[in-house]
């Protein structure tokens, strides 16, 4: 449940930096790994939202994928978020389904912010999957293929994180343009253990993007990650 | 007395910045100046970002001028503060500007303010090698009334003329906002190996003007440009009255450092008018 925002005066516009988390809660979640998530996701609420000079421009939505993909947090101020939805696990990991809902999202998030008065700096996509995507992969690649198009101006970049049977090579894919990470935790490690470090990484990683749009060249800041190591998009080819 | 709010308020600016375990006057997080030269006139103010204050640092931004016989260099520039030591580049490269420009003028006279214009940018380029990165906004006014800007980077200049402020330089597209911003040192492809100088095109933008008496030419770093083009009702109106009605600088330092949402830039701003007669 959100708060409503101040009304904004005709032609007035505030920048924002707007996160979209697309977090898998496939049934391979089940158990120590959503528990974590659920542990954590608050953590992102108090640290982002309670610091003024970064709730003021950095804007978070939460959507969950498995068969289908929702958006369980709609792009808000976190300072106006009174509590982040508690995330259940059930089905299969359809990356066509996160990714084509996030490019839905963005579009129309974009609009509406844009009418009531948003810059925004370009967009970030943090993708964080334990699994290979269960689609075929025509699909997914068509998906993402449309989420990463050079002539959308709205494309966001993109951090990918990894663990449990995610596929180095699959996250590489999502994340092969430029400005684009991936991080894969090491094979058999507890999710327990990986989640939440990935989660307050990725709480650092929000704070100094925020922090670089003032220090002109605003940029996704990949979090520094002891259990994860970083992808290559060389490692594609 | 408080702060100016223009929109939005931001809770951030309003919230007491942590005492430093050092400071001095150097670090100071509001500078502000003012003084004429018989023909014109000059009010300077710059303030730390609420980010920068709140964290103890320095603001990344820099303002120079330098008074010729009849030639006026003035320069704001924004040290970029994603890369260490951005603001000392930008201090080294406001005074080369500045310098320069007026060291051009007298050697080859102000009639010619291109070659001021390619002096200063030249030695601009070459004070920022040895680190950091920095945007540059340098403006020449001549006592006859002739402004030439140039620039690198989101800095800006306004003029503001019968209580309206046009920009000098095409705003930014109005989409998504870009995320790299153009900065000194440039170098070209031929010499990225050992940094040297360009010696070919022109790497900046370049505007230019006649000034009147009233007029104001305004440099602007990009804390101060991006919420005046953004508040077209609240931070656009209230600067531009601000400065056409010739403040103090404690006035303008003080207008400066109003409370917006999201808007924690440091922020600079220069203004030159000519004095009557």
């Amino acid at each position: 449940m959100t708060i409503a925002e101040p009304t904004v005066d005709a032609g007035e516009r505030y920048s924002v930096f707007p996160f979209y988390i697309c977090m898998d809660v496939s049934e391979s979640m089940s158990g120590d790994p959503i528990s974590a998530v659920n542990k954590q996701l608050p953590l992102l609420r108090a640290s982002i939202g309670g610091d003024p000079a970064v709730a003021e421009v950095i804007r978070v939505a939460i959507i969950t994928f498995s068969d289908t993909a929702t958006s369980v947090l709609p792009l808000s101020d976190l300072s106006m978020v009174d509590a982040i939805p508690e995330l259940a696990a059930r089905g299969r990991t359809s990356y066509a389904a996160a990714f084509e809902h996030v490019h839905k999202v963005i579009e129309s998030d974009y609009l509406a912010g844009r009418s009531a008065g948003e810059r925004w700096y370009r967009p970030a996509v943090i993708l964080i999957s334990d699994g290979r995507p269960t689609d075929e992969a025509g699909r997914w690649q068509a998906a993402l293929s449309r989420l990463t198009d050079p002539s959308w101006k709205r494309r966001p970049n993109i951090l990918a994180f990894g663990f449990g049977d995610a596929d180095p090579a699959v996250l590489s894919a999502v994340t092969s343009a430029k400005a684009n990470r991936a991080f894969v935790a090491a094979q058999g490690a507890d999710p327990a253990t990986v989640i939440p470090e990935l989660l307050g990484g990725l709480v650092q990683s929000i704070v100094s993007s925020s922090a670089s749009v003032y220090g002109g060249q605003a940029q996704l800041e990949a979090p520094e990650l002891s259990s994860m190591r970083a992808i290559t998009v060389d490692e594609l080819d | 007395m408080g702060r100016l709010v223009l929109g939005l308020p931001s809770t951030a600016s309003d919230s007491e910045p942590k005492l430093a375990h050092l400071g001095e006057a150097s670090c100071a997080a509001v500078r502000a100046d003012g003084a004429s030269a018989g023909w014109v006139t000059v009010r300077a103010a710059s303030v730390a970002g609420v980010r920068h204050r709140l964290a103890g640092q320095h603001c990344d931004d820099f303002y120079a001028w330098s008074l010729g016989e009849d030639l006026i260099a003035l320069a704001v520039a924004d040290g970029l503060g994603s890369i260490p030591g951005s603001s000392q580049t930008a201090a080294r490269v406001s005074r080369a500007a500045v310098t320069a420009a007026t060291g051009a003028a007298v050697a080859g006279g102000a009639g010619e303010p291109a070659v001021a214009m390619r002096a200063a940018f030249s030695a601009a380029n070459a004070a920022a090698a040895g680190g950091g990165a920095t945007t540059l906004v340098l403006a020449l006014v001549s006592r006859d009334g002739r402004v030439e800007v140039g620039r690198v980077g989101d800095s800006t200049a306004f003029i503001l003329r019968g209580g309206e402020a046009s920009e000098m330089f095409p705003a930014p597209a109005d989409d998504i906002v870009g995320t790299e911003t153009l900065a000194l040192p440039v170098v070209d492809d031929a010499s990225a190996g050992g940094g040297a100088a360009l010696q070919e095109a022109d790497f900046w933008e370049a505007s230019g003007d006649a000034l009147g008496v009233g007029d104001v030419v305004v440099l602007a770093s990009d804390g101060v440009a991006d919420p005046w083009r953004d508040g077209p009702q609240t931070v656009g109106p209230a600067m531009t009255g601000l400065v056409t009605g010739f403040p103090s600088p404690l006035d303008l330092a003080a207008a400066v450092d109003f409370s917006r949402q999201g808007c924690h830039d440091d922020r600079t701003l220069l203004c030159v008018w000519l004095s009557p007669g």
